[in-house]
């Protein structure tokens, strides 16, 4: 147990989290102390005793492990919203799950009573974290702590340009942190500056960046995620002026009023964490919540098998999906397959493969069935030669399959640089995804990309059967498929573009120069850019079951006014035609037009400045 | 609040920014001036465009971006919202965009249609020593002027 006798010093703390958090910090766990030790700008060797020597305090310590573990809690809440969807479908609310491992005593049981009791821990935990109380005028005037004429952005003619660091790492993050993604993506530490001074009042600044990312809209909050980039960027780029980042930074926070976190109620909650069962088992539930978002990812149609009322995780082979195909055929997922091999490399491989995930053809006995492999990897470094060899064992003994191998932690291109060595056929059909976790659009929306590829939309079923209809207790009055056409008749250059949407915040945007989208099943296709008016521009799409879609036109010219122009918009879908023109009210070259998903139409007919999605 | 009353409590507060050089009090006049100033532009775009580069001017440059961007950001939601909406007090919006460095607030294609008579007016009627944080928003400006 953690006394409070025994908390008077951060490295006290950190052992007593090591102990009751059973942290492996020699082998298993040292990825996750190395990652926590980046994050707090201190060496993970002694790391203890690094937490003294850099004055890391005992809330500091506390709440970059509860943000470090926060992707844990996200799977959760992923585990549990699908099982409990199909528990839903399939016998009530009461639906478990089994785990079955090699030995029976490690075999497990689960319900969802398990993940919702660790989802309102962990959300009471989130909820109790403070920092400095800062008010809507100071967080902004932070941001502009960050902003320097001539080192941040420069006007160049009339264009607002933001400058980048030189530090390649921070570039890429950068690059990749926009949107959605900056959700997941962890912040990078703060830039090493010498002053001690500074070095605390940036660590306040990124307390406050941290709980911005991990906030749940940024509404919740007055900075934006794009904000964030802007101060991580003017952190970076301005750290060698440091006397002028002192100045601004200690002004700043010389008002800020900072709230004692209640370190002792963190810790009782973080003790309440580190009991339930879900924490020791969390390392098996990342492969779990793999699986699920593959079954997410082969759309609405996947029938997940329960067997009395429990699905089952086998060690040994379970077939855990079916997925009905247009075609009389069935594709079906399987966890944990074994199947014979030979001529294997990777170490403790003998005889046969058993990958996490297999997606195979009927019939699944046939030697060239499987279609897709996914193997899950933990490690928060990658293994080159480890991955390397498990992408060739798996593409040799299914020839037919697309190997891919996704990682909790980030990978390199190495990987597959190996395999093009050890045998370059299968380079074509074999791919690493790093940072695989909940939110990570970067990683999240390749393997959308590469599924989708290997289970084309035109071969799932057109419609669901009446059974599956009332299942999903969807209302099926909206047509799946339709069509929006502009036309016009002057010379001016107007464009019609179509956003698709889906529920985990993927996004797809049709316009002429990306002009064919598949998402969630949905094929969404511009037939031509025209230019100067006459023909039409026409966005077709089907399968959209699960996307919301949203359409708008845009005058490309400068010169073309909507009322003046006045082009036709003609939207069809299934027997229904609705013709717009724009209003003769509003001003911008945004003509926004109707918001259609699966059970509603809105009409917004409007103009304004800005594109309706951003 | 009537429009009269939106008019006379916005230049109220902008007169108190004028007269006080307590920081702790300029932030706390700002933090009543934001709202009146987002009501503002339901008022008179033009007046509204005009007062926003009125209370910037009085304002330091850190505490300037915090104030536009709240007011901006407030206008931007209006269904009435348009840059141009302020007619010939465009220039005026402009110029509190620079001085607070918020100039990316705002669509490209209007910037580059206002900015050179925002940059010829603040060069050829030099205002800056009335201002407060004058040589911070000076040098903003001539590093703007200098790439046109």
């Amino acid at each position: 147990m953690m006394k409070k006798a025994i908390l008077t010093s951060t490295s006290d703390v950190w052992r007593a989290i090591v102990t009751n958090a059973g942290l492996d910090v020699e082998v298993y766990d040292e990825p996750l102390v190395e990652e926590l030790a980046s994050n707090l700008g201190i060496s993970p060797t002694n790391f203890a005793e690094a937490l003294e020597q850099n004055g890391i305090t005992i809330e500091t310590l506390i709440i970059n492990f509860i943000f470090l573990i926060a992707p844990y809690a996200k799977m959760m809440k992923d585990i549990l919203a699908f099982f409990a969807q199909a528990g839903a479908r399939a016998t009530g609310d009461n639906l478990s799950f089994r785990f079955e491992f090699d030995k029976l005593s490690e075999n497990f049981d689960f319900d969802l009573r398990n993940f919702r009791d660790w989802e309102k821990s962990f959300s009471q935990v989130l909820t109790t974290i403070k920092v400095d109380e800062v008010d809507e005028l100071q967080a902004l005037q932070i941001r502009h702590a960050f902003i320097a004429q001539g080192i941040t952005y420069r006007m160049i003619g009339s264009t607002w340009t933001e400058l980048l660091p030189s530090e390649s790492d921070l570039v890429e993050w950068l690059e990749r942190s926009t949107g959605n993604t900056l959700r997941i993506l962890p912040l990078p530490p703060p830039p090493t500056v010498a002053n001690e001074e500074l070095r605390s009042l940036l660590e306040r600044v990124w307390q406050l960046l941290t709980l911005v990312v991990f906030s749940e809209n940024d509404a919740a909050t007055t900075l934006t995620r794009e904000d964030v980039r802007t101060i991580v960027r003017g952190a970076y780029l301005l750290h060698s002026r440091d006397e002028m980042l002192l100045d601004r930074l200690r002004d700043l926070f010389r008002n800020v009023k900072t709230t004692d976190v209640q370190t002792t109620v963190l810790i009782e909650q973080l003790l309440e964490i580190f009991n339930l069962p879900v924490w020791s088992r969390r390392s098996e539930f990342y492969s779990v919540w793999v699986g699920i978002h593959l079954m997410k990812t082969l759309g609405p149609l996947v029938r997940v098998h329960a067997v009395n009322r429990t699905i089952v995780f086998s060690f040994g082979g379970s077939h855990l999906a079916t997925l009905r195909l247009s075609n009389d055929e069935n594709l079906h997922v399987w966890c944990e397959l074994r199947t014979k091999g030979s001529n294997l490399i990777g170490k403790g491989r003998k005889g046969g493969i058993q990958p996490d995930y297999t997606v195979l053809r009927e019939p699944t006995s046939d030697a060239n069935s499987a279609v897709l492999v996914v193997e899950c990897k933990q490690y928060l470094r990658q293994n080159r030669q480890n991955f390397a060899n498990a992408l060739v064992d798996y593409g040799r003994t299914h020839p037919q399959a697309f190997i891919l191998l996704v990682n909790y932690g980030p990978t390199s291109r190495s990987v597959l640089e190996r395999v093009t060595e050890l045998e370059p056929a299968l380079r074509s059909r074999t791919e690493v995804i790093g940072n695989f976790r909940p939110d990570s659009t970067a990683s999240l929306f390749p393997f959308a990309r590469i599924v989708r590829s290997i289970v084309p939309s035109a071969a799932l079923a057109p419609t669901p059967t009446e059974d599956e209809k009332t299942t999903a207790g969807s209302v099926w009055n909206i047509e799946r498929s339709g069509q929006v056409s502009l036309s016009w008749q002057s010379n001016v250059d107007l464009d019609l573009h179509c956003w698709v949407s889906d529920s985990d915040g993927y996004r797809e945007h049709v316009h002429y120069s990306h002009v064919n989208a598949l998402l969630q099943g949905c094929e969404a296709q511009l037939n031509n850019d025209v230019r100067m008016g006459g023909d039409a521009e026409i966005i077709t799409w089907k399968n959209a079951d699960s996307v919301v879609l949203e359409f708008a036109v845009h005058a490309y010219s400068s010169n073309a006014h909507f009322a003046a122009v006045r082009p036709r918009v003609t939207i069809k879908v299934g027997e229904c035609i609705l013709v717009f023109r724009p209003p003769s009210e509003g001003n911008g070259r945004w003509w926004r037009l109707v918001r259609i998903d699966r059970q509603s139409f809105e009409v917004f007919n409007s103009i304004s400045h800005d594109p309706p999605i951003h | 609040m009537t429009n009269d009353e939106v008019r006379s409590e916005a230049s109220r507060l902008c007169k108190e920014l004028e007269q006080t050089e307590d920081a702790q009090e300029w932030k706390a006049i700002v933090q009543e001036l934001v709202p009146v100033m987002i009501a503002y532009w339901d008022v008179h775009p033009h007046s509204a465009m005009e007062m926003l580069e009125v209370g910037t001017m009085r304002l330091p440059v850190s505490l300037a971006h915090a104030f536009v961007r709240q007011v901006v950001s407030g206008w931007k939601q209006k269904t009435s919202y348009n840059e141009d909406a302020g007619g010939g007090a465009d220039h005026c919006f402009l110029s509190a965009l620079i001085f607070s460095e918020n100039v990316e607030l705002v669509d490209p294609g209007w910037v580059e249609r206002v900015l050179p008579y925002t940059i010829d007016k603040e060069l050829k009627y030099s205002r800056f020593e009335r201002m407060r944080d004058a040589k911070h928003k000076e040098s903003i400006v001539r590093a703007i002027a200098d790439t046109q």
